[in-house]
């Protein structure tokens, strides 16, 4: 079905074939796009299981949309972005009741090597997941989104719908918060009152 | 302590590290598509009862009230519109409507168009299909959260009463925010600082009287 046609396409050209009924134009671009938006809608979310949902749910809403895209950034930003407002609506509604422990615990990392070294890494990812779910939302998703999904400034500030400049400012003091999460002689309570999620 | 270079390499081997079953993730968008109702009937009914209800707009109020209008009106909340308190209203007085009612109130010569409705702020809603995000800003209205939308005129998106997801374009400046289930709106003022002064001074009016919380 993924024709070499079609994988030469940009995503406007497989945009415009798609809002034109061709499915095969559409399925290219959730491939193209699925892994950044199942990082996004999991860190967003706390939870790769519900991340699956969001995204499926952000595409299709996405598809019924396509004649919105107005050009003015990119498709794959587009996208995010729908994909990135679902996760939040989700959170709001269903995972914001469990608290942040929770979240951290459904982030399911890949261990199928089983080395070791292996181990290590995972217990050292883990941990890192678990300081990454006790920042404020607004620096899990920054952080989230730059790093973890690996989207540019530009398009972390186009799904969060964040301007740029607070993109640019929030990731280095988020980086900075999340240094001391990691701090194994500190503890984490007390100091960030002002960085509860809301 | 963990140089932040190599934190950033740590968040981004985090990411490559989380598990995804995503082989039939295009296969079951695309079944999803086929197999769910389109629901063009549902969305055409939606579109009708927009344009009765802009229709009714144009017909009963003046253009500069007609975005709330349209807004209110297919959200499924009742606008009031009352001619009479055009530009009567000073920021220092004002009170903010109740739940589904709307205001023009007159500040410094400009008009401000101030809404209310019962509801959680949804920032899908809001943010989906603006022009740009640069146009919307995360804000704080005394520690209640909002939204600033300007620039260009936008497109406000929200599910009808049909539950089926409409847009409607916004001409001017638009602050919303949320303390407790209402969201207020107001429309009109050329800058942020302008609006964040006004809600300030609204939200505090609101809260000190007697009946307030």
């Amino acid at each position: 079905m993924r024709s070499a046609d079609l994988a030469g396409c940009d995503d406007v050209t497989l945009l415009a074939r798609a809002h034109g009924a061709d499915r095969a134009a559409f399925a290219e671009l959730v491939r193209r796009h699925q892994q950044a938006a199942l990082r996004v809608a999991a860190v967003i979310s706390g939870s790769t299981e519900e991340a699956k949902d969001i995204v499926q749910d952000a595409f299709v809403e996405v598809h019924r949309h396509l004649g919105s895209y107005r050009g003015t950034g990119s498709v794959r930003s587009w996208m995010l972005r729908i994909v990135a407002n679902r996760a939040k609506n989700q959170v709001r509604s269903r995972v914001r009741r469990l608290n942040r422990e929770d979240r951290h615990a459904r982030l399911e990392l890949r261990a199928a090597e089983g080395a070791d070294l292996v181990a290590e890494r995972v217990i050292e990812q883990e941990a890192l997941a678990i300081a990454l779910c006790r920042l404020a939302t607004a620096d899990r998703e920054v952080l989230g989104c730059r790093f973890v999904a690996g989207l540019s400034e530009a398009e972390t500030a186009e799904a969060l719908g964040t301007p740029l400049g607070t993109v640019k400012s929030r990731t280095s003091r988020a980086l900075e918060r999340l240094q001391r999460q990691l701090e194994p002689t500190m503890t984490v309570s007390g100091e960030k009152t002002d960085d509860r999620p809301r | 302590m963990i140089d932040l270079d190599d934190l950033t390499e740590r968040l981004r081997a985090l990411g490559d590290a989380l598990d995804f079953d995503d082989a039939e993730l295009a296969d079951s968008v695309l079944g999803r598509i086929d197999t769910e109702p389109r629901s063009r009937t549902r969305l055409w009914l939606a579109v009708a009862t927009a344009v009765l209800v802009i229709l009714a707009g144009v017909a009963l109020i003046p253009d500069s009230r007609r975005a709330v209008a349209r807004w209110f009106g297919l959200d499924g909340v009742t606008v009031e519109v009352d001619p009479e308190v055009t530009g009567t209203a000073a920021p220092v007085s004002f009170d903010l409507p109740g739940p589904g009612e709307s205001r023009v109130v007159d500040v410094d010569g400009q008009q401000i168009l101030v809404s209310t409705v019962s509801g959680e702020l949804s920032r899908r809603m809001i943010t989906k299909s603006v022009q740009s995000s640069l146009q919307v800003h995360e804000v704080d209205v005394d520690g209640a959260p909002g939204l600033w939308i300007d620039g260009p005129p936008h497109e406000i998106g929200y599910e009808s009463p049909l539950g089926e997801p409409v847009f409607e374009r916004m001409a001017g400046n638009t602050l919303v925010w949320q303390r407790g289930d209402v969201i207020t709106r107001v429309e009109g003022f050329a800058d942020l600082e302008a609006a964040l002064a006004f809600a300030r001074q609204a939200e505090s009016t609101a809260s000190s009287e007697p009946s307030g919380t």
